[in-house]
């Protein structure tokens, strides 16, 4: 099926057929893969980070699971897993095989070190293997505590970010990963910028715990009956992925590349809207394959020919200006929310929400509750709950 | 609860997200026309409207009235996945669902030629296989002509299946869409021989699509309230009955059979009842068309064959009928009827509705070219589902293409 529209993008200079990119992930980790991923229509891919042939990468299994909500199974994903297994030479022999092979397509190598002569080497490695981009790990929250793994700390960042700019010798562009669970992320986006950056990627994964398996008391993802704080990924972290998105985007000044819970052309509409201009995914890839990118862009290309877009720059940034100070935003028009005869089911879950946690604004009705305007502040507690898309609405006033 | 044409959208949504993506899907496999699946019920889900219609018009040009005729039961759905956890996927609601409104939205087909080829073909038949057929070729850049006998497009579908089971607006606009690539429509083009030969020698190839001839009869009489279910089905969706009263008898056990029961209730007759020769086992009809028979209030007496008409002044007065003892299996397994005519009796009623099949074109087929004629659709299969005419279609113009570009 021919996508009429261009969905290609300039990212740091580099130009990508279209935005979406394998993450630095499982889904990136053999060259096969990436083999297939670029058949298949993806733009770019990042190598799952990777390391000096010295650097010892123990893998525990299990190292994944899914966190179900409710018949939901799938709300997110979260793992245990490390960098890759395979070390810098492997991965620059990929580099030589695959840009030889896709010449179009981008190949982002992504590092992580522990001394500054190790970020040098990879760095040096990387770029006679002719990578495009280089991606600089420095937010996995599965690292060690000995202070090489800058995720908390500004300074930190900006001088690892400064050895790496330092060792390129063709200007490759670098790419800082942040993670979300940080005091400020932008004090660290600003911090990598001073460095050298040339853009950042946001999010890494979130630092979380699964739970506990009630019946056996073991942690839900259990080795050997142990466990420990995981990474969490998927659907469910796409908000938070947003607004590190448009906060780095609407105050860094750097380019972003979106990354979190992007399952659909939706999702990725609204990455750029907010301010990403790469794009890149691994839960869904391991849910669905490398062939959810024929649903992205057709998706992606049928909203920019519905909305008029004729590039996916238009979109780039375009919803930052909605964002508002909290003291700033409009207290004077008042609405109130209303609920529509026609679709409503009658199930009251708008009355309970209201009742122990909105404004007791919504009463009883003999065919379905009612809003007391006089005590509805619109709130919104109600069509939250509601289970009926559009059937509770807030108007003025 | 009154079963809607179609679903609402919180009704496909919610479906559409129960679907589990499978590799190498069941669905896909089973489908004749080989829609990807997986593929426009993702889109759904993700509310890309215009991107399911897209999937499923590559396969099949057909989409919206497929989804609404398809026996879903017995092929997309038969090995769908979800079965095993629970209900398999409403697959045939969804495509019409997404069809709907691509069609509605005028943008249900555009593949356009990117440039004309000298070669014309003729296509024979403005049924689905026909129309299909149309549409693709002139995708191509070929010069197509549709010859038509009726007044109208949209074949057997069109004509003989209830209104209430297809959305006959929905499929004039979609076969419009269709043909406007270019296709030239010739109505009300009977083809004897002559015009035949006449076709032969001015196109570069035919595709006759021409379906069944007429209804076979079930006996010989000229007692009026005896037709055809098929001619019977005509008359009730033109409009031109209105109303039935009385008994009415419909003789057969497969679809079309059904369909006229239904309808004979529908247009008031106090009883419809079905009388098919073998048991409800080896009943052809559809199982969820039988099932909706009996909710409907068709009654049926299996083993049972009739025999006449009992006439009373040129009119049927009811229906002489026999028991049916059930003998040996043949060849297809199933068992073989022997009629008890010494055991026949006769049952009050005011009509009888033969269906009992369609003989064949024989006679037409043999009048074209056979190194330029290809042939699909019921002419083809013997009477079987619209998407096996899509399907045969699709390969008939492949091979034609094949043919005329060397």
């Amino acid at each position: 099926m021919r996508i009429k529209q261009d969905l290609s993008i300039d990212f740091c200079g580099k130009h990508f057929v279209n935005p979406f990119t394998i993450a630095a992930s499982p889904p990136s980790d053999k060259r096969e893969r990436v083999e297939r991923a670029f058949e298949a229509g993806w733009g770019g891919a990042v190598f799952k980070t990777t390391s000096v042939e010295s650097e010892p990468v123990d893998l525990v299994y299990p190292m994944m699971g899914a966190l179900p909500y409710k018949d939901r199974r799938h709300s997110a994903f979260y793992n245990i897993d490390l960098i890759s297994e395979r070390h810098i030479d492997e991965i620059c022999s990929d580099i030589r095989y695959l840009k030889a092979k896709f010449p179009d397509r981008m190949l982002i190598g992504s590092i992580m070190a522990g001394s500054r002569a190790e970020w040098e080497e990879l760095v040096t490695k990387l770029e006679d293997a002719g990578v495009d981009m280089i991606e600089c790990s420095m937010s996995c929250p599965q690292g060690e505590g000995d202070g090489t793994i800058p995720v908390n700390d500004p300074a930190l960042t900006k001088e690892v970010t400064g050895w790496i700019k330092s060792a390129l010798r063709k200007n490759t562009p670098i790419i800082v990963k942040l993670a979300p669970v940080v005091t400020d992320i932008v004090a660290i986006g600003k911090a990598a910028k001073e460095g050298g950056a040339d853009a950042l990627c946001a999010i890494d994964t979130v630092r979380c715990f699964p739970g506990i398996n009630l019946d056996t008391l073991e942690p839900k993802l259990s080795v050997q009956g142990k466990s420990t704080f995981g990474g969490m990924s998927g659907p469910a972290v796409k908000p938070v992925a947003l607004a590190c998105i448009a906060d780095l985007s609407a105050n860094v000044g750097l380019p972003v590349a979106g990354v979190g819970g992007l399952t659909t052309w939706q999702d990725a509409a609204e990455f750029l809207l907010l301010g990403a201009s790469n794009l890149q995914v691994c839960t869904a890839i391991m849910r669905y394959g490398f062939e959810i990118i024929d649903d992205l862009k057709t998706g992606l290309a049928n909203y920019m020919a519905e909305k008029g877009f004729h590039s996916l720059s238009e979109m780039v940034g375009k919803c930052l200006s909605t964002f508002e100070d909290h003291e700033k935003l409009d207290r004077t028009i008042k609405m109130v929310s209303s609920v529509n005869p026609d679709t409503c089911i009658g199930c009251n879950s708008c009355y309970i929400a209201c009742r122990d946690g909105g404004y007791n604004a919504i009463n009883l009705g003999d065919v379905r509750p009612w809003i007391d305007e006089t005590k509805c502040r619109g709130c919104g507690v109600c069509q939250s709950v509601c289970p009926v898309e559009g059937c509770m609405v807030l108007k003025r006033k | 609860m009154e079963k809607k044409m179609y679903m609402t959208e919180a009704q496909a949504l919610s479906e559409a997200n129960r679907c589990l993506h499978c590799y190498e899907a069941p669905c896909k496999s089973a489908c004749p026309a080989g829609v990807n699946v997986p593929q426009f019920i993702n889109r759904i889900a993700t509310c890309d409207w215009v991107g399911a219609a897209q999937t499923i018009k590559e396969s099949n040009p057909l989409g919206l009235v497929c989804g609404l005729v398809c026996p879903s039961a017995e092929l997309c759905r038969k090995d769908c996945n979800c079965g095993k956890l629970g209900e398999s996927i409403r697959i045939s609601d969804l495509q019409a669902y997404a069809m709907q409104k691509a069609v509605e939205r005028g943008n249900s087909w555009t593949a356009t030629a990117d440039s004309k080829k000298d070669a014309r073909v003729a296509v024979i038949g403005g049924g689905p296989s026909g129309l299909v057929a149309a549409a693709l070729l002139a995708a191509k850049g070929y010069g197509v002509t549709l010859f038509e006998k009726a007044d109208h497009l949209g074949g057997v579908p069109m004509d003989e299946i209830p209104n209430e089971r297809l959305d006959k607006a929905m499929f004039d606009k979609e076969i419009a869409q269709l043909l406007s690539g270019g296709v030239e429509v010739c109505l009300n083009a009977t083809i004897d021989a002559a015009k035949a030969a006449e076709i032969s020698a001015q196109y570069d190839a035919v595709y006759v699509a021409c379906g069944l001839g007429d209804p076979y009869a079930g006996f010989e009489t000229d007692a009026e309230g005896v037709m055809s279910a098929e001619a019977f089905l005509r008359l009730a969706n033109s409009g031109k009955l209105t109303s039935v009263s009385g008994t009415v008898f419909v003789q057969g056990g497969g679809n079309t059979a059904l369909d006229a029961a239904v309808t004979a209730k529908k247009l008031g007759a106090e009883r419809s009842i079905i009388c098919y020769r073998r048991s409800q086992v080896e009943m052809p009809a559809w199982e969820d068309e039988f099932v909706s028979a009996v909710k409907d209030g068709v009654e049926f007496l299996f083993q049972t064959q009739v025999l006449g008409a009992d006439e009373k002044n040129g009119k049927v007065a009811g229906a002489v009928l026999a028991p049916v003892a059930l003998g040996e299996a043949d060849a297809s397994g199933r068992r073989k009827p022997v009629v008890q005519e010494d055991k026949q009796y006769t049952v009050a009623g005011s009509m009888i509705l033969t269906a009992t099949g369609k003989k064949k074109n024989a006679e037409l087929l043999r009048a074209f070219d056979a190194d330029k004629t290809f042939v699909g659709g019921d002419a083809q299969n013997g009477g079987a589902t619209v998407v096996q005419a899509v399907a045969e279609a699709k390969k008939a113009v492949e091979a034609i293409d094949s043919k005329l570009s060397k």
